[in-house]
């Protein structure tokens, strides 16, 4: 921030930006009128949403800052063009205003941020309305879609047209591939949905259209079916981005898959958790398995927030609440009396049905073969793929009336960043008196047995829910803890892979190597792209020159 | 090979805010099937878990009221038009670039029983 007292401040966690409805600075009043304006002519009047109500839709759902209208990140108006050409104009207008503007898909990126933008006082792009499926192509598996598409649009279509693919859809589907992909979702079919990506459109801050990889060849019929264009690869780029706007995508697809299937191998002793790591790498690494996951069920029994239901042991809370979180051997004692394994591990394998169950003998085998300690149980195969759908379930059940928002961590797969991040994690809960959070979280290891793409991943990842209660001192307590937490897992290397809205700042703080050149580096780029500093300013801590902290 | 080309997913963009025309229960019907039914289908649902807005309704009004809000019939216009474009509990707003006035028009449409 240059303190310049006209600008709507930047958003952090002390920031005194305005009230609930929020407007440019008084001084560009006359300019943000024309602008709206502008936008109106080139979209019609019924497309430029200003009056508060309509704005206000724009607010985070899940907000963080509920009960606290003066935090909450808020939009000025939002204009909702569909077609490419459209935005090239807005773009135009908001340079030629400096109306920053903030650009969503469908603006369901709820848990964080939703639709509300970085910088308050931002008009937001609305690309709902630019919802075409341009092209499904069977033979060669994939798709161009545009950023107003969801995952469940996408299911609907296919269904129409009996396609035999699946769409990489999150929970819920009511999001975009565009929009997932971008902020690097993750989904049940592709896993990492952003290295489905084969090619772009963006529309720069200049109004310019680009288009990436074999797109950059005119006329091209192979955009779709090769990554690269020729020169820098440059996709990456406008993924957790504000370089441009994208607008239309290529994703390669998933077909159906016959039959998934999935094993287990599970143990008394805390020992046995590197050993059954190193056999389902080893496996994973082979392509023999393609889901994998490890966890602790004994110390994972009373955690409410991974679809697991208390079991009702109420010494798991008392171990973790230990500064050492438990020895191995009270976890043993526990897990024997409470008849729970210590560790599961597991795999899964999905496809031609007589493929998995090749798949599943050798893995079994292997694991025989490497005298792996543990139980081994084999799943039922099953042929069921579930569709994108609006899941709030375990939302509703979980005792918060306001939504949540996530603490998602990257950490190692291997025995020994298991129990460090946990421990990191829970003395920094400890350290807050936060008790409760410590028991809903209890302890975390990996997301499960069949994550999609999970098995091409050589990572952990940690999603750990914050919830959004009527208490507005408790919800400043988490938000504190929230910092604290990427703080203190920032300092030993475990960065998030996503954030809140709220929060980017901070997250990017933690990509400090060489005096913070990662930032530095995409600050210069948005400089070059974007002078006047319209797109998303402050998007992934990536701030326009005149809205940086001196 | 199958190609679909320009296909507009969805009515959005034929039916803007400002363009009244008369409320028709059948649109409403599609609507609800698009924005509402994944959360408000019936017990115990085809998610994982239950759907989060009957279920909560039922836990709500113990039998009192159907939990499915396509069985009630004392909802009024109103009362719809609050929960769309406000929402309640984890239930969010509704976006005009995704439920037009004229779409949550036609869902009045069709949930209010006369």
């Amino acid at each position: 921030m240059d303190g310049n007292d006209d600008e709507c401040s930047r958003a952090d966690e002390n920031s005194d930006r305005g009230a609930a409805m929020i407007l440019p600075p008084a001084a560009r009043r006359e300019a943000f009128s024309a602008a709206l304006q502008g936008f109106a002519n080139v979209v019609g009047d019924e497309w430029v949403f200003s009056k508060d109500e309509d704005v206000a839709l724009y607010n985070d759902a899940y907000t963080p800052f509920f009960g606290e209208p003066d935090k909450q990140h808020v939009a000025s108006a939002a204009v909702a063009p569909a077609e490419v050409e459209q935005v090239q104009q807005i773009v135009r207008i908001a340079n030629k205003y400096r109306i920053p503007l903030y650009t969503i898909s469908t603006g369901r990126n709820l848990g964080y941020g939703g639709s509300s933008p970085n910088y308050s006082g931002s008009v937001v792009l609305d690309l709902k309305r630019m919802s075409r499926i341009i092209e499904v192509n069977t033979d060669e598996g994939y798709m161009i879609v545009e950023p107003g598409v969801s995952f469940i649009d996408l299911q609907r279509h296919f269904d129409e047209h009996q396609i035999e693919y699946v769409p990489s859809s999150p929970q819920p589907g009511w999001g975009s591939p565009i929009g997932n992909g971008l902020d690097h979702g993750i989904g049940g079919a592709y896993g990492d949905n952003f290295s489905a990506v084969a090619g772009l459109e963006v529309v720069l801050a200049n109004g310019e259209v680009l288009r990436t990889g074999r797109g950059a060849l005119p006329d091209s019929r192979l955009w779709a079916c090769y990554h690269y264009g020729f020169g820098p690869y440059i996709d990456g780029m406008f993924s957790q981005s504000n370089f441009g706007v994208v607008t239309k995508a290529c994703f390669w697809l998933k077909p159906k898959w016959e039959v998934s299937q999935s094993f287990t191998i599970s143990s008394d002793s805390d020992n046995d958790m590197q050993p059954m790591i190193d056999a389902l790498k080893e496996l994973r690494n082979h392509e023999v398995i393609n889901g994998f996951g490890v966890g602790s069920p004994i110390r994972q029994s009373m955690a409410t927030n991974d679809g697991r239901r208390p079991f009702g042991i109420p010494e798991v809370n008392t171990l973790l609440r230990q500064r050492d979180g438990g020895t191995s051997a009270q976890w043993e004692a526990l897990a024997q009396k409470s008849q729970l394994p210590v560790v599961e591990a597991g795999g899964s394998a999905r496809g031609p049905a007589p493929i998995v169950k090749a798949q599943l003998d050798y893995a079994l085998a292997f694991l025989q073969q490497r005298n792996v300690p543990g139980t081994v149980v084999l799943g039922k195969p099953s042929n069921k793929i579930k569709p994108p759908s609006i899941d709030f379930g375990e939302l509703a059940l979980s005792g918060t009336s306001h939504g949540h928002y996530y603490f998602s961590p990257i950490f190692k797969q291997t025995r020994d960043d298991i129990f460090a991040i946990n421990d990191t994690i829970r003395n920094v809960m400890l350290d807050a008196g936060d008790f409760e959070m410590l028991e809903e979280t209890g302890w975390w290891a990996s997301r499960g047995f069949g994550g999609g793409g999970a098995g091409r991943d050589k990572h952990m990842l940690l999603l750990m829910e914050f919830r959004v209660y009527d208490d507005v001192a408790k919800n400043r307590r988490r938000r504190q803890l929230f910092l604290d937490l990427v703080k203190a897992c920032g300092e030993k290397g475990w960065g998030e892979y996503r954030a809140p809205v709220a929060f980017h700042d901070q997250v990017m703080d933690q990509f400090s190597f060489n005096h913070h050149i990662l930032r530095r580096f995409c600050e210069t780029i948005y400089d070059a792209l974007d002078p006047n500093g319209i797109l998303s300013p402050g998007k992934n801590g990536v701030w326009p020159r005149h809205l940086r902290k001196t | 090979m199958r190609i679909a080309a320009l296909i507009v997913v969805g009515t959005v963009s034929a039916l803007a805010g400002g363009n009244t025309l008369a409320a028709d229960p059948q649109s409403g019907k599609a609507v609800f099937l698009r924005w509402c039914q994944g959360c408000h289908e019936a017990l115990p649902g085809t998610g994982l878990d239950p759907p989060a807005g009957t279920y909560t309704l039922q836990q709500r009004y113990q039998d009192r009221l159907p939990a499915e809000i396509e069985k009630r019939t004392d909802l009024t216009a109103a009362q719809i038009k609050d929960l769309v474009r406000h929402g309640i509990n984890v239930m969010t707003a509704f976006r005009k670039t995704e439920i037009t006035d004229q779409q949550l028009d036609d869902l009045i449409a069709y949930l209010v029983k006369p």
